[in-house]
């Protein structure tokens, strides 16, 4: 008789939750009429809800090395959790009536289940194998995604590129694992953090797993795939894409590198620092000379990729608690941001560039304040992209550069202001084009010539379609990016818990509390006088 | 740690590549060759696995033998797992029993959908 | 309820009545638009008189109750939580400001009553009334600066309400650019004391700044001025004055509440709340002081030629903060805490009265064309006579035991300072002289004498209003005229809070560690007596009646000719108040619009050239990567596999 196995479920009830709510969707979104499509929806909305009331209910619960230490499943984990769910959240908010005629809404949903599940897992994994496990689940589901607007070449192309790219660098981080196990002899990320092998493997596998890693994050100079395929996939799925996979992947990395190979920091922080100037030189200089308005916000995003390694490089003072506020933020903002373009895309019924802005900021005739006031959400995510003061992103580039300051990395700071600098070229230019330019069809049209042929024409939405949920997001997700900046202690406090998930178990976050909170005035007074 | 130490590595690399090159280069070695595609030999066409070339791709290939196949091939693959299962299903007891019906389930779910979605119809 | 509770209803009652009118919009009538900013207002006062109970009722209420909602950010050491303070004087000033604030909100629901944007307006003065919440109310240095930051956008906003005249908008720029001064100027001295000890909270800088900054050294000199820079810009005192008379530009309740009773005394505010840090340099003491004193005496002669009603009222509102300023400066903040209030009684009292004037001549403000009011509007007449006896200080109105509490620490400041507080005292001698020429020129132009063109037409109910007659030609309606009439009441009793001999009301409930009511050195000034204030009494009572005379015999009367006549350059030199602006405009203005044209030149010939060919590189820069980006895929394939390969060979390079 072999013993039932001692196994925690709860460590992993979210990533069951949605693995059973993406089987249902499927089936139950099979069918093509009216009440399948609707019952997706609300299904896949209520199966992100529930992992969302779970986990927060277990938020601060910590399971480490459950199922044989394949899981190790706090703050850190939930925090990511968390993100993903709520992207898919969004993402199902502005897919809404996006696939009525193709018949695919079962697919997509179902997909984005299994890809938040496959975050989820990778954010609580406790070892190379379910890491890659939960890699793997979310890569494939997004492969999908990238191509599930068939008819659309750019799309199956955005796919393709994906999963060839992709796998490649599934392949080298799985390389990267096989040497990290020749060397220590353990998935397990703690045991190789314990593990007093320094050998020749662990560097070599050390590096290839970064540069996985890397690769998820879309920090350049593995950035090639990132514009391609945020331009042709689905709005929605790029939105989803860009924010989930991009906080979890900074998540894990931290862990990856800080749990596993916290003892080689000398060796890897000046790497990700190098990642983090590529990154922010690229990613600026990329955007400045866009005009479609998805592909720029690619760029944009691997310049933030290049701003929130700055936290990892300050993961031994205050970067990692600013890294998870920043990540927040960002997802806020660039949610909000891409919430905007669907909105536009559903007006004009193609891809949008930046002369399809002009003049939208404005309620005029014909226009109310329900179109106005989503473009200034868009004003409100760009100002906040850009690290503008009343924003949450100012507070958040301040945390990362100051973590990068902090742990000796000035210079760092120095070329990510510059690189800010320049990010005003272009995101200033949407409020220029906003609220200083007259809306000028045949420069619109113009514009729209130069997009890649396979974006143009064929497009999902059909024009004029105006939903109040969308714009609804839009707004909702500007007001969030706003409203984070009265509260970054908070979203700080919750980084210090995943700084300590880092360091040690166990350890937690008092002792940073204490330093933080003025002590007895008397006490502090003489040091003050002297 | 000195770069020397690192040869090791240099030459696991180099092992690691000489597979896909040697493969490649040993079909390219010994395989039958023909540069002219028009007048016969199957490296012209897109396919050379085993179906018959012989009205080269004016004929439309059957796409839905690809699709059963594939298909045939993951859930084979995934019930091969039933065996070593069923070996030791009197070991596992009760609890491997349930976890048995759901890993049947999961593939029942996706068993329903590919009918579902009609792919496994020839037309 | 805690005091806690009570305090923050306080602060964000009037919060919930703009986001409800915001949200609202259209959807909100102008009714209800009105009587959610009323209610709002109210229940913040409510909820002030219930924090004051509180704060009664406490058993050691030590310096104040700091109550944080939630840490905003932390670095390190470095903590900026969102908190207020709860003490005598932000209760004190909690209680004018809601107090006021509503009476001043029903008043404008009468005289806005019709304006189009009517909601916008009302959005606006509960905005205010929150920024000026959070100035008083705020917990730290940070949120000093949020709310100095907020109260200066709010009056920018209701000074340029009427945006479609030129004017107005003219007159909010200017005085949004004198406060900006103010506001840099203010930043950096909070700053500096910030880069003194690394707290923003008011208890630890309260007791760390002495140690910390040694005394009456240039360091302490110098936060002393920076935050004197920004007190001085927001109450409008010499030489940062210029704004106020313009901002008259804006509504008249906006006049009353911003630019009478609460907002420009927030100079003297910062003042009474940063006391121990003006308490570390005598010589910035000596330097409020002296200001105060000489803008008091300046805006008294201004406001006696000046022919614009509100502009009569807005000189003499320079000239009462002055005294506040005066008595701040020598360290009689109980005194400058008191007069503030009675201030805001009377002052918004007249500045009310002066509203239904104007309203009811169809927006005539102008003082040669009045006279004879007092006919059809008796009330209204009695209102502002009591206002205006209260200004000028006549026993048993208010100002009269506020404004010579102040008169008397001067004298006693005498031997703190020295035989030039001497001077002051005079120039607050002289200074009480002229409120009651220019209060009742005031009075006997407009509502004696005889009869204008005007005021015969408005009694047949003729005037144009809005393009049509309105049929008016009695006294106000009534929501404008209540208010008027419980802050002539105020004006009326408000003196007695403080009885020379008796009690001190305010300088007892102001009586706390860092409230301090009077400067330590000043407490034990031989002087600081009921004597000695009954003595000031006895001297400036027959000043203020003298003056009374004064404009009897000259606008009432007119047994002594027109100043005209008899003083025409000083005359002369008020009506243009004294060729400040002008000489602001040849100093500043000029110069810098011409720094400004030769900068556009430069930008023209050289910057913006520069930055194109800039933005050239940066775009070739950018088209050079994204034509790296060339859509196939092998390519990008390579290009990953290299990086992976790059970060290898950096692992082998840093480490090997």
């Amino acid at each position: 008789m072999i013993p039932k196995p001692e196994l925690d479920w709860f460590a992993i009830l979210p990533e069951l939750i949605t693995a059973v709510g993406a089987m249902v969707v499927l089936l139950v979104g099979m069918g093509r009429k009216q009440w399948n499509r609707v019952a997706s929806i609300a299904l896949t909305s209520a199966t992100l809800i529930a992992t969302f009331v779970f986990v927060l209910m277990e938020f601060n619960v910590s399971r480490y090395g459950a199922f044989a230490g394949l899981i190790d499943s706090d703050e850190l984990a939930n925090a990511g959790r968390l993100i993903a769910v709520i992207s898919g959240l969004v993402a199902v908010g502005l897919a809404v009536r996006g696939r009525a005629n193709d018949g695919r809404h079962g697919e997509f949903h179902a997909l984005l289940l299994t890809a938040v599940c496959g975050m989820s897992l990778f954010a609580a994994s406790g070892s190379f194998v379910s890491l890659f496990i939960g890699l793997e689940l979310f890569s494939i589901s997004l492969y999908v995604l990238c191509a599930l607007d068939a008819d659309r070449s750019a799309s199956l192309e955005s796919g393709l590129k994906y999963l060839i790219i992709g796998g490649l660098s599934s392949a080298v981080l799985l390389y990267g694992t096989a040497l990290v196990y020749g060397a220590t002899g353990s998935f397990d990320l703690a045991v190789i953090g314990d593990s007093d092998s320094r050998g020749i493997l662990l560097f070599a596998g050390a590096a290839l797993v970064l540069g996985g890693l890397a690769f998820k994050i879309g920090a350049a100079p593995m950035h090639w795939w990132t514009p391609d395929v945020y331009e042709g996939a689905g709005t929605p799925v790029t939105a989803f894409m860009s924010t989930a996979t991009k906080a979890v992947g900074f998540l894990v990395l931290a862990r990856v590198l800080v749990t596993a190979f916290g003892a080689e920091s000398s060796t890897w922080v000046p790497i990700v620092a190098g990642l983090a100037v590529a990154s922010i030189v690229i990613g600026n200089a990329g955007a400045l000379g866009q005009l479609h308005l998805k592909r720029m916000l690619a760029y944009s995003s691997i310049a933030q990729a290049g701003y929130l390694l700055c936290g990892i490089v300050g993961w031994d003072t205050t970067g990692i608690p600013a890294l998870v506020y920043a990540l927040i933020v960002y997802t806020a903002m660039t949610l909000g941001a891409f919430a905007y373009v669907v909105v536009l895309e559903r007006e004009i019924g193609r891809d949008a560039t930046f002369a399809d802005l002009a003049g939208r900021g404005w309620a005029s005739e014909g226009r109310s304040i329900g179109h106005a006031l989503p473009a200034f959400g868009l004003v409100v995510c760009s100002l906040s992209l850009a690290g503008i003061p009343p924003t949450a992103g100012f507070f958040s580039k301040f945390g990362l550069f100051d973590g990068a300051v902090e742990s000796g990395y000035a210079w760092l700071a120095v070329v990510g202001a510059l690189g800010s600098v320049v990010s005003l070229g272009y995101y200033l230019r949407v409020i220029v084009e906003l609220y200083m330019r007259e809306p000028n069809a045949a420069r619109a049209a113009a514009a729209a010539v130069n997009l890649p042929a396979a974006s143009t024409g064929d497009h999902r939405w059909s024009a004029g379609t105006q939903l109040p949920v969308v714009s609804g997001l839009a707004v909702a997700l500007a007001g969030a990016t706003l409203l984070l900046a009265f509260v970054p202690n908070k979203v700080f406090e919750l980084g210090c818990d995943v700084k300590a998930n880092l360091a040690q178990r166990g350890d937690d976050c008092t002792n940073v509390d204490a330093a933080a909170a003025p002590g007895p005035v008397a006490q502090t007074a003489p040091a003050a006088a002297e | 740690m000195t770069l020397e130490s690192w040869i090791p590595i240099g030459m696991f690399l180099l092992v690691a590549m000489m597979i896909p090159t040697g493969l490649i280069g040993l079909g390219f070695a010994f395989g039958a060759r023909n540069s002219r595609p028009d007048i016969g030999g199957n490296r012209g066409f897109a396919f050379e696995s085993g179906v018959s070339t012989g009205h080269a791709g004016r004929q439309r290939n059957p796409i839905d033998f690809y699709l059963t196949a594939m298909l045939f091939i993951i859930f084979d693959i995934e019930m091969v797992f039933m065996i070593p299962l069923g070996l030791v299903i009197q070991d596992l007891g009760t609890y491997g029993f349930i976890e048995l019906l759901v890993f049947v389930g999961i593939l029942a779910v996706g068993y329903a959908y590919v009918w579902g979605r009609g792919a496994l119809e020839w037309e | 309820m805690s005091i806690e509770a009570s305090a923050w209803i306080a602060y964000l009652a009037p919060l919930a009545g703009v986001l409800i009118i915001l949200f609202g919009g259209m959807k909100l009538s102008h009714k209800v638009a009105g009587l959610v900013s009323c209610a709002s207002v109210l229940i913040s006062f409510g909820a002030a008189i219930a924090t004051l109970l509180k704060w009664n009722s406490l058993d050691e209420p030590e310096h104040g109750v700091a109550s944080v909602a939630w840490t905003w950010l932390t670095s390190g050491t470095f903590r900026i939580p969102f908190e207020i303070f709860i003490d005598p004087l932000s209760i004190w000033m909690l209680m004018v400001v809601t107090g006021v604030g509503f009476l001043i909100h029903v008043y404008s629901l009468g005289y806005m009553a019709g304006d189009p944007q009517f909601r916008r307006f009302m959005a606006y003065l509960n905005l205010f009334i929150f920024s000026m919440l959070t100035l008083v109310l705020a917990g730290n240095l940070a949120f000093l600066l949020v709310g100095w930051g907020l109260v200066g956008m709010a009056s920018y906003l209701l000074i340029g309400f009427w945006h479609d005249r030129p004017t107005a908008v003219a007159a909010a720029k200017k005085a949004f650019i004198v406060n900006a001064i103010g506001d840099v100027a203010i930043m950096l001295g909070l700053f500096l004391i910030f880069m003194e000890i690394g707290q923003v909270s008011w208890i630890p800088v309260f007791e760390l700044l002495p140690l910390a900054v040694e005394e009456n050294s240039g360091r302490a000199f110098m936060i002393c001025l920076l935050l004197l820079g920004g007190a001085l810009a927001k109450s409008a005192q010499l030489p940062l004055h210029t704004w106020l008379p313009d901002a008259m530009e804006g509504p008249t309740p906006v006049s009353a509440l911003i630019h009478a009773a609460t907002m420009v005394t927030a100079g003297v505010y910062a003042i009474a709340r940063l006391h121990p840090i003006f308490d570390l340099s005598m010589d910035a003491q000596k330097l409020i002081i002296v200001l105060g004193g000489l803008t008091l005496l300046m805006a008294g002669f201004i406001a006696l030629a000046q022919t614009d009603i509100k502009r009569v009222i807005a000189y003499s509102t320079m000239s009462q903060i002055g005294y506040m300023f005066v008595a701040a400066g020598i360290g009689a903040y109980g005194a400058a805490m008191f007069h503030l209030a009675t201030h805001a009684f009377f002052k918004a009292l007249l500045f009310l009265g002066a509203g239904i004037v104007i309203h009811a001549l169809g927006d005539e403000q102008d003082i040669r064309k009045m006279g004879g009011l007092k006919k059809y509007m008796p009330k209204t007449y009695k209102l502002f006579l009591v206002g205006s006896l209260a200004l000028a200080g006549i026993f048993p109105f208010a100002g009269f035991f506020s404004k010579d509490e102040i008169l008397a620490f001067t004298l006693a400041a005498g031997d703190v300072y020295g035989t030039w507080a001497y001077v002051i005292y005079g120039f607050g001698l002289l200074g009480a002289l002229m409120t009651g020429l220019y209060g009742f020129r005031l009075v006997f132009l407009v509502f004696h004498g005889t009869e204008s063109p005007l005021v015969a037409q408005y009694g047949r109910g003729e005037i144009l209003h809005h393009g049509h007659a309105t049929n008016e030609h009695g006294e106000a309606p009534r929501s404008m005229f209540w208010p008027v009439a419980v802050l002539g009441l105020l004006a009326v009793v408000g003196g007695a809070l403080a009885i020379p001999g008796l009690w001190n009301v305010p300088h007892d409930f102001l009586h706390g560690a860092h409230a301090a009511p009077t400067r330590e050195a000043l407490e034990h000034a031989e002087f600081s007596t009921p004597a000695i204030w009954l003595f000031a009494l006895a001297i400036s009572l027959p000043i203020a009646v003298l003056g009374i005379l004064g404009a009897w015999m000259i606008w009432g009367s007119g047994k002594l000719g027109s100043l005209r006549t008899r003083f025409p350059r000083m005359e002369r030199a008020g009506q243009n108040a004294w060729g400040w602006d002008s000489m602001y405009d040849k100093v500043f203005s000029r110069p810098s619009q011409a720094l400004a044209t030769s900068a556009v030149a430069f930008e023209d010939t050289i910057t913006v050239p520069a930055l194109e060919e800039a933005e050239f590189a940066g775009r070739d820069a950018g088209a050079n990567i994204a034509r790296l980006q060339n859509g196939v895929v092998r390519f990008y394939a390579l290009g990953t596999a290299l990086a992976f390969l790059a970060v290898v060979v950096a692992f082998i390079w840093v480490e090997g």
